[in-house]
């Protein structure tokens, strides 16, 4: 007597075992979207503070090219120098000092409490705030600034590596 | 079913690596190129403004009208542009050159001018200036953020001293007394006006003579001649009738003051031959003549000397013809002393038994030992004589 395998019993082990296929099939398919989302959203965010820290560094160096001051005019008696802006940004000035040209510069002094000189030469701005090193003429008068937008009141020394610097001789 | 399967989460997968390609790297890549470009504009436009900058040349002069009236002045500066562009002055300054400080604290000029390529603007300063005595420069500042600066000019009163005093008046004072302070004050009348007012100076030899020219212009001027700051009277004057002497420029343009000629009376030179005690025979030595001027003389003495050689006369035991001077003070001033000559002379061999001997120098009285670098006047001098004792070298 021969004995067949019943069908039904054989369909339902093949159904299951494509039921284990499905479901890895799909496991594999949410581990690759849920990785590859994760992915996406670390380069997204990378991307995004790479490019803010770009815009920044280039705005500053946008900023170095379109600053420009120049001194007027100088007053030894009063220790006030006229500055005015024909540059593309308002500055922002950082320091204003007058030194002996025999001596080398004090460099930045962060003296100036950051008066701001609008970016229009049509009217000088007058510093009253400028410190006077003794010793004989002649003196160089030296402006540090940088653009206003770039100047914090919290801390003026913040960008300095940008700023820019106005001489002018007076015997 | 299965093979499809996989092929359909590496094409998810492959999907995600595009997008993620095209959504951040790409992007990125475009950004930072957009704002490298955004970078060299920047620098370009800088480098444009610059170059024009650079381009720019404004020449500045300054003219005054010699006017004499005081309430008119004009001084105007001359905006000249010889660069190819048009240059917009913002504001012009103007500097006390003596204090480096703008006058008045402030811009001169604080509105625009505009000077096209090649022309010439002229803007009336009297403002600026007005009533102010000094050095001074104008400075232009340019849009752009040149300086441009005038030459410096003198200004008195507000007005410009070159072109302001066409005339010239010569006060001349002859004969003044030395060490006496001379004063010549000039009072101008009416509308005149005359630079400097007043001048001192002190005579530094006796009947010194001096002549000063003032800028002035037409009119008439009151001139005061004054001796250590008292006005000297008329009876000290040779010349002019009156002190003050007016004069009218431009019909007159000297005035002379001629003092009373001080009279220089000569004094007697103390005369004195410095020598050494004793020599050996046949020994050359030297000895100076010492001139000594009093300090009353009034002037310095030009000494003679050939008339000092020819007064010393030899006796004793000197060998002949050795005696050679040379001259090494040539004046002397009042209260000085001085080496006129250094002379050298050699001793003779003592002849027979004598072991000593002696030789006298002496220089007799001159009637005109010097002259008179003023009065060229002959300053006497006094008698000197000295004896060396000449010893044996036998005798050592």
């Amino acid at each position: 007597m021969t004995t067949h395998p019943n069908p039904i019993s054989r369909r339902r082990h093949r159904g299951r075992r494509g039921d284990t296929v499905i479901l890895g099939e799909i496991l594999l398919f949410a581990g690759v979207v849920a990785v590859g989302l994760a992915l996406w959203g670390l380069s997204l965010g990378y991307v995004t503070s790479q490019s803010t820290k770009l815009a920044e560094d280039h705005d500053k160096l946008i900023s170095q090219q379109r600053g420009f001051l120049i001194i007027e005019a100088v007053s030894l008696q009063s220790n006030t120098v006229w500055v005015s802006n024909p540059g593309l940004n308002d500055a922002a000035v950082i320091s204003c000092t007058i030194y002996p040209k025999t001596t080398p510069s004090p460099g930045i002094r962060y003296n100036v409490g950051g008066v701001i000189v609008e970016a229009s030469a049509s009217r000088p701005t007058a510093l009253r705030e400028c410190e006077r090193f003794p010793g004989p003429p002649p003196y160089i008068v030296e402006v540090w600034y940088i653009s206003a937008h770039l100047y914090n009141p919290q801390d003026p020394a913040s960008n300095s590596m940008y700023a820019l610097v106005a001489r002018y001789e007076k015997k | 079913m299965r093979r499809n399967s996989s092929g359909i989460s590496t094409m998810v997968g492959m999907a995600i690596i595009i997008a993620i390609f095209f959504t951040t790297l790409i992007p990125l890549y475009v950004y930072m190129s957009s704002l490298y470009n955004l970078l060299s504009n920047e620098i370009n436009s800088r480098r444009i403004r610059d170059v024009d900058r650079e381009t720019e040349d404004l020449k500045l002069f300054v003219e005054g009208k010699s006017g004499i009236n005081q309430e008119n002045p004009s001084i105007s500066v001359i905006l000249k542009n010889t660069s190819p562009l048009l240059i917009r002055v913002e504001r012009i300054w103007v500097m006390n050159v003596e204090t480096g400080s703008p006058v008045g604290d402030a811009p001169c000029i604080d509105r625009i001018l505009d000077v096209p390529p090649g022309w010439n603007i002229t803007e009336n300063v009297n403002t600026c200036v007005q009533g102010f005595t000094g050095r001074v420069q104008f400075i232009a500042v340019t849009e752009r953020g040149r300086l441009f600066g005038s030459a410096p000019i003198d200004l008195l009163r507000g007005r410009i001293i070159a072109g302001l005093f066409p005339y010239t008046l010569t006060v001349s004072v002859i004969n003044m007394k030395r060490g006496s302070e001379y004063t010549i004050d000039i009072l101008p009348l009416e509308d005149a006006d005359i630079h400097p007012r007043s001048i001192t100076y002190k005579a530094t030899a006796s009947n010194e003579n001096i002549s000063l020219s003032f800028g002035a212009t037409a009119g008439t001027f009151l001139v005061y001649l004054k001796e250590n700051g008292i006005l000297v009277s008329a009876g000290r004057l040779i010349a002019p009738p009156t002190n003050p002497m007016a004069v009218s420029l431009p019909d007159y343009w000297n005035v002379v003051f001629i003092l009373s000629r001080s009279t220089i009376q000569p004094v007697t030179i103390d005369l004195e031959i410095s020598a050494p005690n004793r020599v050996l025979e046949g020994e050359a030595f030297q000895f100076q003549i010492i001139l000594s001027l009093p300090p009353q003389a009034g002037e310095e003495v030009r000494i003679n000397h050939n008339r000092i050689i020819q007064a010393i006369s030899l006796s004793g035991d000197y060998e002949q013809n050795t005696l050679a001077c040379w001259p090494v003070a040539e004046t002397l001033s009042p209260g000085s002393t001085r080496i006129a000559l250094s002379c050298s002379l050699t001793a003779s061999e003592l002849t027979g038994n004598r072991n000593s001997g002696s030789i006298t120098i002496t220089v007799s009285q001159l009637p005109d030992c010097g002259i008179g670098v003023d009065s060229g006047l002959p300053y006497p001098s006094d008698q000197d004589s000295t004896s060396i004792q000449v010893r044996g070298q036998r005798g050592r």
